[in-house]
């Protein structure tokens, strides 16, 4: 029987007092809670400076509904996702930390199983995945309610399984961060390759596998990642948008979690320490 | 019979085709011993205490904690240190001890009673990172003294210690062998294993060449120097003499090997007796080195090329 408290309570005890750590998480929250409160400025700018053109001049009237309630969880839900790349350094690092400084192996030898150790990374994953959800949570009701023109309880709820959406895009992202930390084991080479894959060979890839070769790219890792929350704006210029959170995107993105977790036991188990 | 604490059956590991690191190792520690695990580098000891601690898989053999098999949660009841100690930099003494508590599942740590026991009082708020080699050696022996442990394990707990630091680490560890704590320690330094250990087993090769316990090791290798103005006659002497197993000439007179039941004045006596006039005689107190070095002779003449393997 794991005792998810206790593998919880082991991270937190070995973290807690890591500068670095607390650095880069409280730059994620600064970089979320910033943008999101600057966002409207940038775009009031934008439209200003864009009074001439046939389409958005329309909005430069009105602005753009952004922060509206039902809208705003997937627009902010969609925008989060650039930051989500800063908490895969922080688990990187977690992981690379304990291989560089031998630790998992003392972790081990102290009476550690290797599943309980796997599950202590997941569990902080987990952790700050919620964490995130919440932040834009709590972001997105700050801000709708200061612009929404709606404010009411049934369009507040509604669409807010966006929130959860966001929260298992970054779990799922930060599985894959996890796992390639467990296969690389350094962490400047691990967040390089982490980086080159995810932002860009990618979606390279699959955008000339789409394009080129008329592909289904929807079972790649971070294209599945990134299709739970599906890009918001066509609202604003076409009639046709997907405005909500799909089933099998979220399960095919789940099983990459899977997957990932897997593969990193997979490794745990097959090397020596 | 006493509980037995580690028991090893043909315990091997091969690290490729060319590299067999322990070949078929039969252990059997019984509680209460201080145990060397005795060998050049690369004979296999790390590999072997890697793999009974669960961080190097093992080949083929099976090994044994208390009788009850290779559960992970055993390894809760032992405190072991593996080559260097390894804790998280940037944590204290104190925090890193609560760490390793958790891991153990001790709720209520007694983190002062063992900082104080390794001298790391006045610097246990001081991050791992800024400790000396032997203050990092002695925060490890306070991690494995946290469960109170059955067995600790310690893995060359010298090594890279100026003399000093030596002189403190093996007083820490003879204070807790006299605490009745088993222990198991692996080591080429020979001059420790005979200052710390009531039993030890020879490796070389990964394979198991020698064991049994200190005292006899060094008792059956006792020799007695002695010399004479007529070396000839001294040796004619010797050689005929029922008590004598052996002897061969060194830099002065001659070393001679004893029956058990004789000791340098039996001998004595009988040389007077066959009119040999000694001039030395001394009874040489035999170092393990020597029985060592005996012992590698030995299996060396045992060994054949065609067997003969790289540890790591």
């Amino acid at each position: 029987m794991m005792q998810i408290r206790k593998v919880i309570e082991l991270e937190y005890y070995k973290f807690r007092h890591y500068r670095p750590f607390l650095v880069i998480l409280g730059l994620y929250i600064f970089c979320f809670v910033l943008s999101g409160l600057s966002i409207k400025y940038l775009l009031d700018w934008f439209l200003e400076e864009q009074k001439t053109d046939d389409i958005l001049k329309h909005f430069a009237e009105t602005g753009l509904p952004l922060f509206d309630f039902v809208d705003i969880w997937q627009n902010l839900g969609w925008l989060a996702t650039v930051f989500k790349w800063i908490p895969a350094f922080v688990i990187i690092i977690s992981v690379t930390l304990e291989y560089s400084q031998k630790t998992i192996k003392q972790n081990i030898i102290d009476g550690l199983s290797k599943k309980e150790f796997l599950a202590s990374k997941v569990a902080l994953v987990a952790v700050i995945s919620a964490g995130s959800a919440l932040l834009l949570l709590m972001l997105g009701l700050f801000l709708g309610l200061l612009y929404s023109p709606v404010k009411g309880m049934s369009y507040i709820l509604e669409n807010i399984s966006f929130v959860a959406a966001y929260g298992v895009e970054v779990f799922v992202f930060l599985c894959m961060a996890m796992f390639a930390a467990f296969l690389i084991r350094k962490s400047g080479v691990t967040i390089i390759l982490f980086l080159l894959y995810t932002a860009s060979i990618e979606p390279i890839l699959t955008a000339i596998l789409r394009y080129e070769f008329k592909w289904q790219v929807w079972y790649f890792p971070v294209e599945a990642i990134n299709l739970i929350i599906r890009v918001p704006f066509q609202r604003y210029a076409l009639s046709f948008v997907h405005d909500r959170v799909y089933g099998q995107d979220v399960l095919v993105a789940l099983g990459w979690a899977g997957i990932f977790i897997l593969l990193s036991y997979w490794l745990l188990q097959r090397r020596d320490l | 019979m006493s509980e037995i604490i580690l028991q090893t059956d043909g315990l091997t590991k091969r690290f490729s085709r060319r590299i067999l690191a322990v070949d078929g190792l039969d252990l059997a520690i019984p509680r209460g011993q201080v145990f060397g695990l005795l060998g050049p580098n690369g004979s296999g000891k790390t590999t072997t205490l890697g793999m009974v601690l669960g961080v190097v898989s093992k080949t083929a053999g099976q090994y044994s904690w208390f009788g009850q098999g290779e559960d992970y949660r055993l390894r809760k009841q032992i405190g072991a240190i593996l080559e260097q100690p390894n804790f998280y930099p940037f944590l204290s003494a104190r925090q890193n001890l609560i760490v390793h508590s958790r891991i153990k599942d001790i709720r209520k740590p007694d983190t002062e009673g063992l900082l104080k026991m390794v001298g790391l009082s006045e610097r246990a708020d001081d991050p791992f990172r800024t400790y000396s080699l032997g203050m990092k050696q002695r925060l490890a022996i306070a991690s494995a003294m946290l469960v109170d442990p059955k067995v600790l394990l310690f893995d060359e707990p010298t090594n890279g210690l100026d003399p000093m630091g030596i002189a403190e680490i093996r007083q820490l560890i003879l204070d807790i062998r006299d605490m009745g704590k088993t222990i198991i320690l692996a080591s080429h330094l020979l001059d420790e294993v005979q200052k710390v250990c009531s039993h030890f087993a020879v490796l070389r090769r990964g394979k198991k060449i020698y064991s049994g316990s200190v005292h006899d090791a060094l008792h059956s290798h006792e020799a007695i120097g002695v010399a004479a103005e007529d070396a000839q006659r001294l040796a004619q002497a010797l050689s005929s003499c029922s008590g004598v197993q052996s002897f061969e000439p060194e830099k002065e007179g001659f070393r001679v090997q004893v029956i058990p039941s004789w000791n340098a004045a039996e001998l004595n006596t009988y040389l007077v007796g066959q009119q040999v006039a000694v001039h030395y005689l001394e009874h040489k107190r035999s170092s393990l080195e020597e029985k060592f070095m005996a012992i590698l002779k030995e299996s060396d003449a045992v060994l054949t090329p065609g067997q003969q393997n790289a540890g790591s």
